[in-house]
């Protein structure tokens, strides 16, 4: 279970990479099949993606998944530590920053995908992106950025839904993971 | 430590006697200006003239009045921000989050707008 819970975690466009981290061995078998069958639970249900930590936890018997295997951190905060030499104070408002800044995204982003508001909503992926970039979650940094660019001229409307539930949903983990994570 | 006057609604702050905001400042600062807004609708304008370093425990101070400000229907803003300064604000992708301006005058205007 403990191998499911983590592998899970970052299938998302990671298998190649999951096979160099620390973690590889305990993938049961390195069966590729059981790593197929997850992604295909990942895409095909999106709504399942969200996986409590206390419930991994629970499973897995570890405290912390981030000790677990820290090379699947969602967040990574080695920018803040240079740039702040470590100042874990300041590291901290910046995380609470950050939370507020999701939850103000939440309640925007979704409503000006409703209202078909794509001019605002460029202007808040370009925002938004920012405040990934500084968590170093640079591959949601990527997806705002592609967002930022298609909203700005209208193209591919249908993909913008996806592409800010995807934002928020990494988002709220990476803060989950961020609450567990001594700093 | 910080000097204090009024403009129009706006309080204006500034830092006395010293070019930096660090960690050896950096509490009686957030002290002083956490204490500012303890009233409600508090316009505070911090005044970086003069100002050439700012550590990450200065930002922490400018991060704790933001929130001070926006709990308490305040409202926190910065100008005069020197160019080094401007470059650890953006390499913080902090000047997204507090508004700043170039110019002392535009900044209390803007209180209006």
């Amino acid at each position: 279970m403990p191998s499911f819970s983590a592998l899970s975690r970052c299938l998302f466009s990671e298998k190649e990479s999951w096979a160099e981290t620390d973690c590889s061995e305990k993938i049961p078998n390195k069966n590729m099949t059981i790593v197929f069958f997850i992604e295909s639970i990942w895409y095909e249900f999106p709504e399942k993606r969200f996986i409590s930590k206390n419930k991994i936890n629970k499973f897995s018997g570890h405290k912390k998944f981030s000790t677990y295997c820290p090379a699947i951190m969602i967040a990574d905060l080695n920018y803040l530590k240079t740039m702040s030499g470590g100042d874990s104070k300041f590291i901290r408002e910046m995380i609470e920053l950050f939370r507020e800044q999701i939850e103000e995204y939440n309640v925007v982003m979704p409503d000006l995908v409703r209202r078909k508001e794509y001019d605002g909503l460029s202007k808040s992926a370009h925002k938004a992106k920012s405040s990934v970039a500084v968590m170093g979650m640079s591959e949601m940094a990527d997806l705002l950025k592609d967002l930022e660019t298609l909203a700005r001229e209208g193209k591919e409307a249908e993909r913008y839904e996806a592409m800010v539930s995807e934002f928020l949903q990494q988002s709220r983990m990476a803060l989950e993971e961020l609450d567990n994570t001594p700093i | 430590m910080l000097e204090t006057r009024k403009i129009d609604q706006v309080t204006v702050v500034s830092l006395k006697d010293t070019d930096r905001l660090n960690a050896i400042i950096a509490e009686p600062v957030k002290e002083s200006l956490l204490a500012l807004f303890q009233k409600p609708h508090v316009k505070l304008a911090f005044d970086l003239k003069d100002i050439t370093f700012i550590d990450s425990s200065g930002f922490g101070v400018f991060l704790s009045a933001l929130k001070a400000a926006s709990n308490n229907q305040g409202a926190f803003k910065i100008c005069r921000v020197n160019k080094e300064v401007m470059e650890l604000f953006k390499l913080l992708q902090l000047h997204h989050v507090f508004e700043i301006y170039d110019e002392l005058d535009d900044c209390i205007q803007s209180f209006n707008q």
